[in-house]
């Protein structure tokens, strides 16, 4: 990530990972803010697809890095896509699913 | 808008693009000549010796070269490749002169290495190359292109036998334009009767549209049919007709119904769109006239645009290609990305906003409305079938 550097490269994962506290704690509070119910095994489905979406764009990007900039695009565009539509079914699923009557 | 002004705008319509073809067809005349010396630096002072054959000299070794060209049908028409041959038989040069196919396949198919097998062989030794997997149909029309260009050299300057011309189709058609036939006529089926389950049927059909029409033969019709049909280059003969079969049905159905059977019932895009749309049950955009004028302006001066430079392809600038058959500039990649991702928000981002087919099927209503007399009747807004029906019960009571 920072070639030539000592300490960036764990600062930038350090940060990274911090990030994540705030996504989950903040979808947390926003679930409970709305009241939404939501099982934990839900919420790993959708959290594991957010993060198997994360690993896309890391491995276009890192495909850029090796200087295969259309193999990156391309990369991020056809298996981040197939990501978004999964992410879209399962919060329809499970977050903005209709009441029961 | 009176009517008078209604129906010089209808016409005023097909005849700019009849002035672009005709300037396009003025244009084209007396390039041969220049698009022959421009197949290599090496070669210099081209003449015509015949009516598709040129003599030039190589200017490193001041040899005489032979040069001539043939054209094979191709995805968007006539595919045109030169040949080179020296006074040894030995074919020094290939060319691509004139393609109406999406450049950036093209280059995927030159970039196989298709025009340098060529290089170097005898015409009398010609290797027998078939098509390139994948990209069968340009491939095909290159090969035969020059195994063609070739042999006129051979007839006319070496006295070797004239070869037949090989015409048999590249794939096979006959599957797909059954198809395209059954799709349409299932949809129309779908229009006129009242079935009671019509709404799961036709998400159906669309889904039969979606994995046949859509990703097992990318029969979609797209501008640059419709370039290739106003600009007659479809007459010279086409690799495939089914997207031509597929934009005749689409006008053909919306003249006899007044609806927009293809975009309601078949379009393989708009159904991925209706269902990625159905996810998150989101709604069509708010439309304004101007943004209809904008792509209705748009359309116009693509045709104009691709009628004059005689470039059907350029004129495709729907994401039908990238979208099911992975075919296309990283423009249309961006943009394929794009709607879908909108499609997630909006209903049908690329039906409502940007596709042409709307414009073209707006014209057609708009200079139906223009020319056709008014009617006492309300039957005006009535499909033809409607109208009919309305007629014979008045004529039986």
């Amino acid at each position: 990530m920072f070639p030539g550097t000592t300490i960036l490269n764990y600062l930038f994962w350090m940060g990274m990972g911090m990030m994540q506290i705030l996504v989950i704690a903040g979808a947390y509070e926003w679930l409970k803010h709305f009241k939404k119910s939501v099982q934990w095994w839900q919420m790993v489905l959708i959290y594991g697809c957010f993060i198997s979406f994360s690993l896309v764009v890391a491995g276009g990007f890192t495909l850029m890095g090796e200087y295969e900039s259309q193999g990156g695009w391309y990369f991020i565009g056809y298996l981040g896509l197939p990501h978004v539509i999964a992410m879209a079914i399962l919060l329809k699923l499970f977050v903005f699913k209709k009441a029961p009557v | 808008m009176s009517d008078f002004a209604k129906r010089i705008v209808v016409l005023l319509i097909p005849a700019t693009l009849a002035l672009a073809w005709v300037g396009g067809e003025m244009r084209k005349q007396g390039e041969m000549g220049r698009r022959l010396s421009h197949i290599s630096a090496d070669i210099t002072q081209v003449r015509q010796l015949d009516q598709d054959l040129y003599q030039a000299r190589r200017k490193s070794t001041g040899d005489t070269l032979f040069i001539t060209s043939d054209s094979y049908p191709s995805y968007g028409g006539p595919l045109t490749v030169a040949t080179a041959v020296d006074k040894q038989k030995t074919i020094l040069y290939t060319a691509i002169l004139e393609s109406t196919d999406t450049r950036s396949y093209l280059e995927k198919v030159v970039g196989f290495g298709i025009l340098n097998v060529y290089t170097g062989v005898r015409i009398d030794q010609m290797p027998k190359l078939d098509g390139i997997s994948g990209a069968t149909i340009s491939s095909t029309a290159i090969t035969r292109g020059i195994e063609a260009s070739a042999n006129k050299i051979g007839v006319a300057e070496f006295g070797m036998p004239a070869i037949g011309k090989e015409d048999a189709a590249a794939t096979p058609e006959t599957a797909k334009l059954l198809l395209i036939v059954f799709v349409f006529a299932a949809a129309l089926f779908l229009v006129y009767k009242d079935l009671p389950r019509k709404k799961q049927l036709r998400a159906g059909l669309l889904l039969f549209s979606v994995v046949t029409m859509g990703f097992l033969f990318g029969t979609l019709f797209s501008m640059s049919t419709v370039v290739s049909f106003i600009s007659g280059t479809w007459l010279e003969g086409l690799a495939s007709y089914s997207a031509m079969l597929c934009m005749v049905l689409a006008i053909v159905t919306f003249l006899v119904t007044r609806k927009k059977v293809y975009c309601t019932y078949i379009c393989p895009f708009g159904a991925v769109q209706e269902g990625l749309g159905k996810i998150t049950g989101c709604k069509g955009p708010e439309k304004y006239p101007w943004m209809e004028w904008i792509s209705r302006f748009f359309v116009w001066a693509i045709l104009v645009a691709a009628l004059y430079f005689q470039t059907p392809s350029d004129a495709m600038y729907e994401p039908f290609s990238k979208a099911f058959n992975f075919i296309g500039s990283g423009i249309l990649y961006g943009l394929t990305i794009l709607i879908v991702i909108a499609s997630l928000v909006i209903k049908r981002p690329w039906c409502n906003l940007f596709c042409p087919a709307s414009s073209i099927f707006f014209y057609l209503r708009f200079a139906r409305k223009a020319f056709a007399p008014k009617s006492t009747a309300d039957i005006s807004n009535l499909p033809l079938h409607a109208v009919f029906n309305e007629k014979s019960k008045k004529e039986a009571g």
